[in-house]
């Protein structure tokens, strides 16, 4: 992804037709000439005008139906513990005797949600959901997110010199990867919390078709479960302290076989 | 192509520094040493009406928003030894709403609970003198009867995935810059954009066919 110094949006001069600036004129972004450009479009062009309207008529109906004029209150606690339950609430005294009939319920209850729990386990995507609950995101995601935006990086090496550093500075370990005539390395793009806050990702074309290599500290790796419908495939290496996956939609790694260790 | 280093992690203390706005997240005051609960409060209360629109938008629903800010209160109270000072209290704050929310929609799932008809309570109070128009007309090709066109706008909204939700509510009520989302949301800039970007265009997209059927309805 490149970025013009004088255009904050990045976008060159006769670039992209408005349709493709629309985000950026909603946010406030367009500035000089890039404005006016935008603005003379709105004047000349009714399904770029309509777009508008119909979005500034969302945006309206979302602030009405989610602003909230009061702060969320915190519930009410004694002032001498705040936070905390007070030891006056009900104890397990109380409780005893009823558990104590019945004890033959409470069993069967155990019972029940233990069974209730393994179901629930083997049907629930166990590896991916507490991934999730940790912040992480799925590979699959991530793949499809970046070929729908182009698969554009965000920042070029421009020689293998400075790819050498950023793997050490990033990665704590010196690796390069070869580029071969079926091969390209087409860059590396921002953190993608995939298996920690610091996986990095790098893009690849292999015979024109995508190919994300997503790296972190070999501590961080965890099993990606891509989804069967994807059409991905998930391969991995580890290159010192640095695991690398392979994300494809090739039946074996092509790229993985190509990185080298400094 | 570029030739430049990699950014900051959204989440460095180099980028919180950047990235908030005068009336944006709050930074933690407390200069180095750990957050009071009286500190907490306040905090809380400035970013609350934020976390709640990031709880209603992975819900889909706003009624259980306010239960759920509210667990994850309690959750980050018991761990306010984890917050670093100097970082931003909303980032950190919204990753125990995250969860929490996350959690108790997958809750529902697994009940399924259907879906609410219609348009939700509205939290705040509706502007006074206003009517609902219930007539249907018609500009840039959507309904403008009030209630109507938010009903649809609900529906459309819950199609959407819950990341992208949250970026586009958040930048839509709240007016968040895009690094600020990406610091509350965990997740990267341009990633933020990439939501807010498509999550427009479904929207606009859903309500053109909404409004189209209507039309032949009508």
């Amino acid at each position: 992804m490149s970025h013009d110094a004088h255009t904050p949006t990045g976008r060159v001069p006769g670039g992209p037709p408005p349709h493709q600036q629309l985000d950026a004129y909603l946010d406030g972004l367009l500035v000089g000439a890039e404005l006016a450009e935008f603005e003379a479009a709105l004047a000349s062009d009714p399904a770029l005008r309509d777009a508008v309207e119909a979005q500034e008529q969302i945006d309206r109906s979302l602030s009405r139906l989610f602003h909230r004029a009061d702060p969320v209150p915190l519930p009410d606690a004694p002032e001498a513990a705040p936070f905390i339950l007070p030891a006056t609430t009900p104890t397990r005294a109380a409780a005893a005797p009823w558990l104590s009939r019945h004890r033959w319920l409470a069993a069967a209850a155990l019972l029940v949600i233990a069974v209730s729990g393994a179901l629930i386990a083997r049907t629930v995507n166990r590896s991916e959901w507490m991934a999730e609950y940790r912040g992480l995101v799925n590979a699959a995601d991530v793949y499809e997110r970046k070929v729908s935006t182009g698969f554009s990086p965000d920042w070029v090496c421009k020689d293998d010199a400075e790819f050498l550093e950023n793997t050490r500075e990033l990665l704590g370990e010196e690796f390069l990867v070869a580029s071969t005539g079926d091969v390209k390395v087409v860059g590396w793009s921002y953190y993608e919390p995939v298996m920690s806050k610091d996986t990095i990702l790098l893009l690849t074309r292999v015979e024109c078709r995508e190919v994300l290599l997503v790296m972190d500290r070999k501590s961080k790796d965890r099993r990606f479960n891509l989804p069967e419908d994807s059409g991905l495939r998930d391969f991995q290496r580890v290159v010192g302290d640095v695991v690398i996956h392979e994300i494809t939609p090739f039946e074996h790694p092509r790229v993985l076989p190509l990185v080298a260790r400094r | 192509m570029t030739h430049k280093p990699p950014p900051p992690r959204p989440d460095s203390p180099r980028a919180a520094d950047q990235a908030l706005g005068s009336g944006g997240g709050a930074v933690s005051s407390s200069g180095g040493r750990r957050l009071s609960r009286a500190e907490f409060a306040t905090e809380f209360a400035a970013s609350s009406r934020a976390l709640w629109c990031i709880a209603a938008a992975i819900l889909g629903d706003r009624t259980r928003a306010e239960d759920v800010v509210q667990d994850a209160a309690f959750a980050a109270l018991g761990k306010l030894d984890e917050f670093e000072p100097g970082t931003s209290f909303l980032a950190w704050m919204g990753r125990f709403v995250r969860y929490t929310a996350l959690n108790e929609a997958r809750r529902q799932r697994i009940r399924s609970v259907a879906p609410l008809d219609g348009v939700d309570a509205a939290v705040g109070a509706e502007p006074a003198g206003v009517a609902a128009d219930r007539a249907v007309s018609v500009i840039g090709g959507l309904a403008t009867g009030q209630v109507e066109f938010d009903d649809q706008v609900m529906r459309a909204l819950r199609q959407l995935d819950e990341v992208a939700r949250a970026c586009l509510l958040l930048r839509t009520v709240h007016d968040m810059p895009y690094r600020q989302i990406a610091m509350v949301l965990d997740v990267p800039e341009g990633t933020a954009m990439s939501h807010v970007h498509r999550a427009r265009l479904a929207m606009r997209q859903s309500l053109q066919q909404s409004t189209g059927t209507e039309g032949r309805s009508a």
